[in-house]
């Protein structure tokens, strides 16, 4: 009968896939970012965790702003036991009171972190890794890449290179650009129109477009539409070694903003937690994680590879912003950006 | 001399032109992405470099992809099934009746294709862990459910008002209780637009990002969700692959209906 073709298959899959689906819970369950992040980071951290433990570990992919809401709307049971996310989801979990305290005593490794990069995560976690947002460009077409900002700006608004920046609908843009250039311009987090003032005359000089997924520039300085774009010197040193070894990368002075990756611990997830946040601080699980993502660690004992040592960033060159500050006036930096610029 | 025209079929020609432009415009895009997946280079550029699988071979060892392109046929499936559940018997009770309540009603069972998916998964999020129900395939399938009913809805009461009320008034004359006035005449008259409906709540919450976005679980991850992860972090042509065979599913669903039912049948 025809009415039995649409209930019949439709019963069957919705009874497999409620009992396929319903899957053992794993000891520890922990966020990562996906592709080659999560690959380095279960071979430097969760499989070495689990081998010392002989505990098991879900990694969950999505995006840090899923996970901090998956565990606000969960807090007495939560679903993911350690975030590991960007510092503006950090500090929204931090704001909500979501985290366990994290401290030496109880994460002994901690006392290997730098101890200002501990002091950035106000005590509720720590940065594993930090890059900075400085200049990819192309070698072949930037002979004498920018050595300063604003020499970068100038040299955009002359003509001497087509630049990618960042867009509003970007996350990396109220920090890495508009506080970037507070900094270089002058201004504050109440004023930001000596910033806006020079992303404009980028923007009208014709030479600048403006991004907002990180796929974007690496696309358009294959294509060779742009020749020098604001980016991640890890993932601007990956495209070099994959598919465009014409790139380099520079941070100008006074220093680019650095975006650290925040581990943290959930309040009522397991106590397990802790341990792998010491496995998340520990020298031999960053090494081998900075090697493979060309970032620099929070160890300082940290061993990075001849390869790699010239092109991490370093805490004293890079800027390091308030994170939290920003996000506060992040809504009125970006209606003035909209209606000024637009992009 | 317009009757010769007709006769030689040249007045088609503008017609016939702009569907073929048409048709391109919407297909050539997707021969791209196709087309880049079997690319042997380590980047999606054009031209491509060469011809090679070794894309296809990274879905496979790439665990998530696998694993959550599961799951979103199961949840696509079971979210169809449980809106036919849910929508055919609110469009049946609901179709014919004139009352404002009847009016009402059905538009708030429409309601969740005008509500933007990102407010419908951030809202359901808080209010299914509220019940208890965290983040879980249970939550994902109600999740689904919800935007999935509208489109069953749509479609089965388009086709249930145009049914004449004749076949089942002939049917009770004949001595038919209600419920073999439904399976036997009623469903079979409706099932181009139980089958139609059900079409495109699959293909629907197969695409889905925003609802799935807050529903994610280390086991529990839709494709979509797990292709964002991936393209945030590192782009390949192992994107255009696992899209190559999203885009296969989806065939591969429409060819089934037209087995089992037949796509003409749908748009009668």
């Amino acid at each position: 009968m025809r009415s039995s073709r649409i209930f019949t298959p439709g019963a069957v899959f919705a009874l497999t896939a409620a009992l396929s689906l319903s899957a053992h819970a794993a000891d520890l369950t922990v966020t990562a970012f996906g592709g080659s992040w999560e690959k380095a980071y279960r071979t430097c951290f969760v499989q070495p965790f689990e081998k010392a433990t002989g505990k098991s570990v879900d990694v969950v992919l999505g995006n840090p702003l899923q996970w901090v809401n998956q565990v606000a709307a969960n807090p007495s049971k939560p679903p993911i036991d350690v975030i590991v996310s960007t510092p503006e989801a950090a500090y929204k979990a931090i704001s909500l009171n979501l985290l366990d305290p994290v401290t030496a005593a109880d994460v002994p490794n901690v006392a290997q972190l730098d101890p200002r990069l501990v002091a950035y995560g106000k005590g509720y976690g720590f940065p594993i890794t930090f890059g900075d947002f400085g200049l990819m460009y192309n070698t072949k077409t930037v002979k004498n890449p920018p050595k300063t900002w604003k020499e970068f700006v100038d040299g955009t608004v002359a003509g001497k290179w087509q630049a990618a920046l960042p867009g509003i609908a970007y996350v990396a843009t109220p920090p890495g650009l508009i506080t970037l250039f507070t900094k270089v311009y002058g201004g504050s987090s109440t004023n930001i129109q000596p910033a806006l003032d020079q992303i404009k005359r980028m923007s009208a000089s014709g030479n600048a477009t403006f991004y907002s997924d990180p796929n974007t520039p690496l696309m358009s300085m294959r294509s060779g539409d742009v020749d020098i774009a604001m980016y991640y010197d890890g993932r601007a040193w990956a495209e070099h070694d994959a598919n465009n070894p014409d790139i380099g990368f520079i941070s100008p002075s006074p220093g680019s903003v650095a975006f650290p990756n925040m581990a943290q611990k959930v309040k009522n997830g397991s106590p397990l937690g802790r341990q792998f946040l010491n496995e998340l601080a520990s020298a031999d699980g960053q090494s081998c994680f900075v090697n493979a993502m060309q970032y620099a660690a929070s160890n300082r004992n940290v061993k990075y590879d001849p390869r790699v040592a010239p092109r991490i960033a370093t805490k004293d060159k890079s800027i390091w912003v308030e994170f939290e500050q920003i996000s506060e006036h992040s809504p009125q930096w970006i209606e003035q950006w909209n209606k000024q610029i637009g992009h | 001399m317009i009757a010769l025209l007709r006769r030689a079929g040249v007045a088609r020609m503008p017609l016939s032109l702009y569907n073929l432009l048409f048709f391109t415009f919407l297909v050539a895009p997707i021969i791209v992405v196709v087309a880049a997946s079997f690319t042997a280079g380590n980047a999606i550029t054009v031209p491509y470099h060469g011809v090679s699988l070794r894309w296809y071979r990274r879905l496979i060892e790439y665990r998530p992809f696998i694993d959550s392109l599961m799951t979103s046929v199961y949840l696509a499936l079971s979210s169809a099934f449980v809106a036919i559940l849910l929508a055919v018997p609110a469009a049946i009770a609901l179709g014919r009746s004139r009352s404002a309540v009847a009016a009402a009603l059905t538009t708030f069972l429409l309601a969740p294709v005008a509500i933007p998916a990102l407010v419908i998964g951030f809202s359901l999020l808080y209010f299914l862990s509220s019940l208890g129900i965290g983040v879980s395939f249970v939550a994902l399938l109600i999740a689904h459910t919800v935007i999935s009913v509208p489109y069953v809805m749509r479609t089965v009461l388009a086709v249930y008002r145009n049914v004449g009320i004749n076949f089942e008034e002939a049917a009770a004359v004949l001595g038919a209780n209600r419920w073999q006035r439904f399976y036997f005449v009623t469903l079979p008259l409706i099932s181009p637009g139980v089958f139609a409906g059900a079409l495109f709540a699959v293909l629907i919450s197969l695409d889905n990002l925003p609802v799935s976005y807050f529903f994610g679980t280390a086991n529990v991850t839709t494709l979509p969700v797990v292709m964002l992860s991936y393209l945030q972090n590192q782009l390949d042509p192992a994107i255009a692959s696992i899209s190559t065979v999203q885009m296969l599913i989806a065939i591969g669903l429409l060819l089934v209906v037209e087995r089992t039912y037949g796509l003409r049948a749908l748009n009668a």
